[in-house]
């Protein structure tokens, strides 16, 4: 009797599952597995026999530092990281604080505007900017032009493309972490605030020795999230500048697309993915700890 | 009087700083509406007259229909199966008491580890085997699977519906799917909302997972064509203006109509 009801209520709980079950075995769990297989061939699409070659692949990727190199595009990706990161955080806190502070008027539609790059897709971003800057028509050298300057070639030189790749993808996101803030902040009770204006604290001393450390768990979170995107980017990016001019602004999601699917090498771009794999790793187990704890 | 004017001030500073925020995309949905050859005057206009026949254009010569009929298919499809799926697992890592519930629960939240971006390479090699390159199942199928929406789902369903209802309903003889069509669905009205919105936006904007399934015109997305216009050698930049911002719109309309939900999906930390 006990048995049979615990191996229906066990059917039960597996039929429930079993479309999700199937599809993330196929799609996810499968092609992760296989890959680490894949990343020991020398597999290409060109040919239609593929030989296992050892560690091959991984000497080819660590031997390589051209400016061309998935290790010169993942150096890319952590310095893009580490200016994104700290800079999308403070951003959007400084947007966060705007949209809660009691100063300012129509804050929902405040939120709304700094919200709404968000809910676009990375394409229509890339699009967006691409013309925004444009060389002949981009409103940005139109008002140059008109305040007499000389037009700039925005996203045709390495360092000011780098810059306007960082500004966009923190504009992109902004208002997504902003989201978060303001959950947090207007969770704080007034009480807090009241106590230490009796004790005559400024407003500036009460944002840096009061709200800030109770934003702790929000603030960890926004940094754990925005330190996976930066390392993940590549729709936007790709979109917008194609990771040039040359290899400026290539990182290594891009790099992995390209040497699979345009060089045809999967054995290598398997191999690549690898490595980001490792790296990707470690991060998103900070994220599933995180996420656990909260609930 | 003097700290009411230091108010005003304010205001008109941050009015002026959200205005010059969005500017990219008002700028392109005003240039959307303006011939091209008034685009590239030179010298440069910022005012002109305006016009459809971007958009009249984009519609005649371009895919774009279609490419907006395949989007539709796709986000739709995807949507209801994401909700369907979602909540029957749900209620099964939330309800019903089996042994392997916890290596299941774990092993679906184990891949957030790991992100398409890592393994799109072995993914093709996968829908290619299968044959679902260039259908729409290889479009729809594989992304309505998410841990996030099974995540929702289950937080939901064991912290809103009383364990009461479902046995007593057992005592009266339902089964499992009878409780759940009669029981657990319709008592799931808000995650189905957060759901659908969610995925709606995802799928609409999705651009990786499009990238990998499809090459054929026939089954390109919004946001493929988008991106294939957008590299052409010679871009037409006004009928490409007009389908960005044609393709804003479905989901401006979403998020406007239901904001409440797209607030409560981000406090519950999802990505992307």
């Amino acid at each position: 009797m006990n048995i049979s009801k615990n191996s229906r209520a066990e059917m039960a709980g597996i039929f429930f599952i079993l479309p999700n079950l199937i599809t993330f075995t196929v799609f996810v769990i499968f092609p992760a597995i296989s890959g680490f297989y894949l990343a020991f061939t020398d597999y290409s699409m060109l040919r239609t026999q593929s030989n296992f070659i050892g560690l091959e692949n991984f000497k080819t990727i660590f031997s390589d530092f051209s400016s061309s190199s998935f290790l010169r595009s993942m150096l890319r990706t952590f310095v893009f990281t580490a200016i994104f990161v700290p800079v999308s955080f403070f951003f959007s806190l400084f947007l966060s604080v705007i949209t809660t502070s009691e100063t300012v008027k129509g804050k929902n539609f405040l939120r709304t505007l700094f919200y709404w790059p968000w809910i676009l897709s990375p394409v229509i971003v890339a699009l967006s900017w691409k013309w925004f800057l444009d060389i002949d028509a981009g409103f940005l050298n139109i008002m140059l032009e008109k305040i007499g300057m000389q037009p700039k070639r925005w996203l045709l030189e390495p360092n000011l493309a780098f810059f306007w790749v960082t500004v966009v993808n923190i504009w992109y996101v902004a208002g997504y972490f902003m989201v978060m803030f303001n959950a947090a902040l207007t969770s704080i009770p007034q009480e807090v605030y009241d106590a230490a204006s009796i004790d005559g604290a400024n407003k500036w001393q009460r944002f840096w020795s009061i709200t800030f450390p109770l934003l702790r768990p929000t603030s960890i979170l926004v940094l754990v999230l925005s330190m996976i995107m930066a390392i993940r980017s590549f729709e936007l990016v790709y979109v917008f500048t194609k990771g040039g001019p040359g290899n400026t602004t290539m990182f290594m999601v891009q790099k992995v697309y390209e040497v699979g699917f345009q060089d045809y090498k999967l054995g290598l771009a398997a191999a690549m993915s690898v490595v980001m794999f490792f790296v990707l790793l470690g991060l998103t187990l900070i994220q599933f700890r995180y996420m656990r704890q909260e609930e | 009087m003097k700290k009411k004017h230091i108010v005003i001030l304010i205001n008109i500073l941050v009015y002026i700083f959200a205005l010059l925020y969005v500017l990219p995309i008002i700028w392109t949905i005003i240039s959307s509406f303006r011939l091209e050859k008034d685009l590239f005057a030179y010298p440069p206009k910022l005012i002109s007259e305006f016009t459809l026949k971007n958009y009249a254009k984009v519609i005649q010569t371009t895919d774009m229909l279609t490419y907006f009929k395949n989007s539709v298919i796709v986000t739709v499809s995807s949507t209801i199966i994401t909700i369907i799926i979602s909540l029957m697992a749900g209620y099964a890592l939330a309800k019903i008491k089996f042994k392997s519930k916890n290596f299941f629960f774990t092993l679906f939240l184990s891949t957030l580890m790991i992100p398409l971006q890592v393994i799109m390479i072995s993914i093709y090699f996968v829908l290619a085997r299968i044959g679902w390159i260039n259908t729409y199942w290889g479009l729809i199928i594989p992304p309505a699977a998410t841990p996030t929406g099974v995540f929702l789902a289950t937080q939901y369903i064991k912290s809103s519906i009383p364990t009461e209802v479902i046995e007593s309903a057992k005592i009266d003889g339902a089964n499992e799917l009878k409780i759940f069509w009669r029981i657990i669905v319709p008592l799931c009205q808000p995650v189905i909302a957060a759901l659908a919105v969610l995925s709606f936006t995802w799928r609409w904007n999705d651009y990786i997972w499009p990238l990998l399934v499809v090459s054929s015109p026939k089954y390109m997305t919004v946001q493929l064509g988008l991106a294939l216009f957008s590299g052409e050698h010679t871009v037409q930049w006004g009928s490409l203006l007009a389908m960005t911002t044609l393709s804003m719109i479905p989901v401006m309309i979403v998020f406007l109509a239901f904001q409440k939900y797209f607030v409560e999906g981000i406090t519950m930390g999802s990505i992307k």
